[in-house]
């Protein structure tokens, strides 16, 4: 049992197929918009959870439980995708649970939209090296410079 | 041929607290770094305007978020007096 940082290697195909958009805000895409982005999650998990780039999508089994934590996640906040020279890249605001009591040693970003096709499909997989705990206090994450050497998400 | 490459995904930071939540210097911080970002490879004199500009900003921002928070706890002091919880409305002035 492990939990093995990687993009979900489902997400490399589901990008091709046009499933995940992340682009920021609301408002219907036309011919030459992307429209509204999809609602993504990051889902908490203790140490006995086993993802890998094979994860294909969120699911209960392991997933952590605590004071402020609910089951399924919470929700990200987009950042629209942009470019830096040759490199696509985006990003998500930091994400915080607050005045939690929880203790998680990963996570799995997936897209909780109702569009077909993307229905709780994994994007990536966090390993945050060790258990983490919050004890009536705040659970951050906090996102890499979204820079085209370190943001979270890259196509180079 | 075109080659892509997705890379493996960047490394994420988790701040955790104990009976507290963060201080205002880790969201100012946040919010800092998020606004501006200084390259390395830039000529030696624009990193330092950058890196004096950044700081200036971080001071402001932090000022303001305290000046919300403050503006927050007057609301909240305001609703526990409307409510009688004097002792509670004391503590949270204390703060």
């Amino acid at each position: 049992m492990a939990i093995t940082q990687a993009i979900s290697t489902s997400f490399k195909k589901e990008i091709l197929q046009g499933i995940h958009n992340f682009t920021s805000g609301s408002g219907g895409g036309t011919t030459t918009t992307t429209g509204s982005g999809n609602t993504f999650k990051t889902a908490l998990y203790t140490s006995s959870a086993t993802m890998s780039a094979s994860t294909t999508a969120y699911s209960s089994t392991n997933e952590i439980s605590g004071t402020g934590y609910t089951a399924a996640g919470a929700a990200l906040t987009n950042v629209t995708p942009t470019t830096s020279s040759t490199t696509a890249l985006t990003d998500f605001a930091d994400l915080t649970w607050s005045s939690s009591t929880i203790t998680a040693r990963g996570a799995l970003i997936y897209n909780s939209s109702t569009a077909a096709g993307s229905a709780n499909r994994a994007v990536l997989i966090l390993d945050f090296g060790a258990d983490k705990t919050s004890t009536s206090g705040d659970f951050t994450i906090q996102f890499p410079t979204a820079d085209a050497s370190n943001a979270i998400i890259r196509i180079a | 041929m075109f080659g892509l490459s997705v890379s493996q995904t960047g490394t994420v930071t988790v701040a955790t607290t104990s009976n507290k939540g963060l201080p205002i210097d880790h969201w100012a911080n946040r919010a800092t770094d998020t606004i501006i970002s200084v390259g390395n490879q830039s000529h030696p004199e624009i990193t330092e305007q950058a890196k004096a500009y950044k700081e200036q900003i971080n001071h402001v921002i932090k000022h303001y978020m305290q000046e919300a928070i403050n503006s927050s706890k007057t609301d909240l002091i305001a609703e526990l007096l409307d409510n009688g919880y004097e002792e509670i409305a004391e503590i949270l002035r204390k703060m």
